[in-house]
């Protein structure tokens, strides 16, 4: 190791500590490779193929995806609905994060109880947690629909079998998940230096004032990672639509129709696996693009004490 | 080989770390020290069969249990191990326990998807085996689900059939006679108008509804949405139009507003909407009736074949499903699994049948049932059909759903909706083509 490079032999020492390290590392290292790298480079490769997930697997070029961007017509309506998800659900559930986080670094009585609940949505996940929901939106005896009857809305919504509400009641069921984000930005809210906002007492800044031109300013790299990630994870939203949807089709009227969603149909119920592997790349290269987009608009907004990255 | 196998093996975690390919157990082929008894049917070596299904809970388990105990004793030779697989991942894992060379022998999977296993060589030619000799012995339309370019891929472990359950007290409420059963759409409608209920907009009572199986309605309606040999779609053709404007017709009886929000509201077991009489005749599958007898057991309903528009049962007014039994293209030990499956396939579905109300593929299990039920059942097979997804468009339930929706919501007449329906699956079929 490193012959070439050190000009003196590597001492035995340094050598047997060069292996125990990546010894250490290798339960990582070969899980990484096996089930990470691994799969991703045999999936490119089957981008390039017509594989059928059993025993055909000849190479067709790029047709995947040029028929992707050509000639499939669940491509835009998928990624629309995709989009639209993630361009509500990312804000609404940054901000109800951060609300929550800063409710509960107050020093109030029972403050460590609040912070358990608030945490809840993120322990209480799966088909359960989404059930649920469906009973919260049911148009007939669900509890919001109860609650806008009785403030005199003649006609709720059908929420989850209405094309136009299906999405809306998603985002409202994530930014409820959103909740449960709080413990990052709590972390981030404690890093803010007390003095900060004790100078800004004395000189007779408001709450609301300390808190855009104090916390937000302290808080964005924490707002900026959990932008990134959030972006990521609605890009990739899909699951519970294939439950919330009657018979996983992605309705009413294909409104739940996500990428993800689509991108699964097309690997197991059509079995074209070359074909789902190009829509998978794909959606990593506009999950990418999104990310840089996101990293050059950073330097405008988020704040690195004493440094601009 | 190996290279394939692994790359094989490794795209399904690609797509879904959790299915992770190959966790199919390991096989073991010992040869057995010596055979004691020389005159056993099979062979001299000892084979140990590996067995998939996807029944884990405590109701479901014994009697599978019970099954391969008998099984393993009658046959010291070859021996049967049960291993239960979720039911959303069995066919994932089988596929690629198929392509990586480690299947289990014997599984017994949706019999929807047969012949795309068929098609894509990753199920066992049955008829190799012997099978069609026994294809007398069930019933047709359970049969067929397995069946691939005439040759068979899938024995019928269990089908069921769809009939209409009315509610007899129901009809005597409001003055129609419960021993006259609907057998007509109209009759359905002069009963419904009788049996509907409303508090203002709200829905208490619903006659009955179609549902949206558009595909199955239009079976019923004696026509279908695909050619003879499943490669062409005809979607908007006039009877398939006809049968979504009468869908379209009983939502709008109810208002789409007032019947999705009061479907939103149908529960499972006892409130169930039939059995709490919230729905007063509904068609449904006939194992229905084990519910009803669990949960209601002095309610008064009546079963009968599914109505048709004029009124007469025809060889496709009811649809089959169920569960067939396959055996992996790549088998080690294709003979022994041949014999397990038609053990299962015969006598084991008619101790299946009567320990849990399921409706057996080999006719013979059905007739020893003495239960009204049975032979309710037994009685409608010959008008039930099996109507296969075709292997051109697998998804194309996706795009007739869309119709269904667009029409019920009023966003588009029935053949507006069909013909883009028709478009969307035209499109699908010659992405399924292209290389």
């Amino acid at each position: 190791m490193a012959k070439a490079s050190s000009p003196k032999k590597m001492s035995s020492m340094r050598k047997s500590e060069a292996l125990m390290g990546y010894l250490f590392i290798a339960p990582w290292l070969i899980g990484f490779l096996v089930f990470v790298a691994g799969p991703m480079i045999f999936s490119l490769y089957s981008s390039f193929t017509n594989y059928d997930g059993a025993f055909t697997m000849d190479w067709v070029g790029l047709s995947n995806y040029r028929r992707l961007f050509t000639t499939d017509q669940y491509f835009m309506i998928s990624l629309k609905n995709t989009l639209y998800f993630a361009v509500f659900a990312v804000p609404i559930g940054v901000a109800v994060g951060v609300v929550s986080a800063v409710l509960l670094n107050q020093d109030i009585p029972f403050q460590r109880f609040f912070r358990t609940v608030f945490y809840l949505p993120k322990i209480l996940t799966g088909v359960a947690v989404i059930l649920l929901w469906m009973w919260v939106f049911n148009p007939q005896a669900g509890i919001v629909n109860t609650f806008l009857r009785f403030i005199g809305v003649d006609n709720p919504p059908l929420w989850f079998a209405a094309p136009e509400w299906s999405k809306p009641a998603l985002i409202i069921m994530s930014a409820w998940g959103a909740a449960g984000g709080m413990l990052v930005y709590l972390a981030g809210l404690q890093g803010i230096p007390k003095q900060l906002y004790e100078a800004a007492e004395i000189d007779g800044a408001t709450g609301a004032r300390q808190f855009f031109k104090i916390t937000l300013p302290l808080l964005s790299p924490t707002i900026f990672f959990k932008l990134v990630t959030g972006i990521n994870g609605a890009l990739q939203y899909w699951s519970t639509a294939l439950i919330v949807s009657d018979g996983g089709n992605g309705g009413p009227s294909y409104s739940t129709l996500f990428y993800g969603l689509r991108m699964w149909k097309v690997a197991f119920t059509e079995s074209r696996m070359g074909y789902a592997s190009a829509m998978a790349w794909v959606l990593l290269f506009m999950t990418l693009i999104v990310t840089a987009i996101q990293f050059y608009v950073s330097n405008k907004w988020v704040y690195y004490e004493g440094e601009r990255r | 080989m190996n290279w394939r196998k692994f790359l094989a093996t490794s795209l399904t975690a690609a797509l879904a770390v959790s299915i992770v390919a190959g966790c199919g157990g390991k096989k073991e082929e010992t040869p057995a020290p010596s055979t004691p008894t020389p005159t056993a049917p099979v062979e001299q070596k000892k084979v140990e069969l590996e067995f998939w299904g996807h029944w884990s809970s405590e109701q479901r388990r014994p009697t599978i249990n019970k099954i391969i105990e008998t099984w393993n004793t009658k046959n010291p030779n070859i021996q049967v191990k049960y291993t239960a697989v979720p039911f959303d991942q069995i066919i994932t894992k089988f596929q690629a326990g198929v392509t990586a060379g480690n299947a289990p022998d014997v599984a017994v999977l949706d019999a929807f998807t047969a012949q795309q296993r068929a098609s894509k060589k990753q199920n066992l030619d049955l008829s190799a085996q012997g099978a069609d000799a026994i294809k007398g012995e069930f019933f047709a339309a359970p049969w067929s689900a397995g069946t691939y370019n005439g040759k068979q891929y899938s024995l019928p472990f269990v089908t069921d059939t769809r009939m209409l359950f009315y509610n007899k007290a129901a009809f005597k409420e409001v003055g129609l006679d419960p021993a006259k059963a609907p057998v007509s759409w109209d009759d359905l409608w002069a009963a419904a108008d009788k049996l509907d209920k409303k508090n203002g907009k709200t829905l208490e009572r619903v006659g009955f509804h179609p549902g949206n199986d558009f595909a199955l309605w239009v079976l019923n309606n004696k026509t279908t949405l695909w050619n003879a040999d499943m490669t062409k779609p005809q979607v908007n053709n006039p009877v398939a139009i006809e049968t979504l404007e009468w869908m379209k017709k009983w939502n709008d009886r109810y208002t789409n507003e007032a019947y999705t929000a009061f479907k939103a509201t149908f529960q499972g077991g006892a409130n169930d909407a039939f059995i709490t009489g919230k729905v007063a005749m509904r068609v449904d599958v006939a194992t229905f009736a084990a519910q009803i007898k669990k949960y209601a057991p002095n309610m008064e309903y009546g079963m009968v074949p599914v109505p048709t528009k004029d009124g007469k049962q025809h060889p496709a007014t009811s649809w089959a499903g169920g569960f067939g039994i396959e055996i992996p293209a790549n088998a080690k030990n294709p003979k022994e699994a041949y014999a397990f499956a038609k053990y299962l396939a015969t006598e084991a579905a008619g101790v299946w049948a009567a320990e849990q109300y399921d409706m057996p593929g080999w006719q013979k299990a059905a007739q020893g049932i003495n239960d009204p039920v049975f032979t309710a059942m037994m009685g409608n097979m010959p008008n039930t059909i099996f109507y296969p997804r075709p292997l051109a468009a697998m998804d194309y339930g996706t795009a007739t759903q869309k119709a269904t929706d667009d029409v019920f919501a009023g966003k588009a007449t029935a053949k507006a909706a069909l013909d883009e329906a028709q478009k969307a699956i035209e499109q699908m079929v010659k992405d399924n083509a292209g290389k």
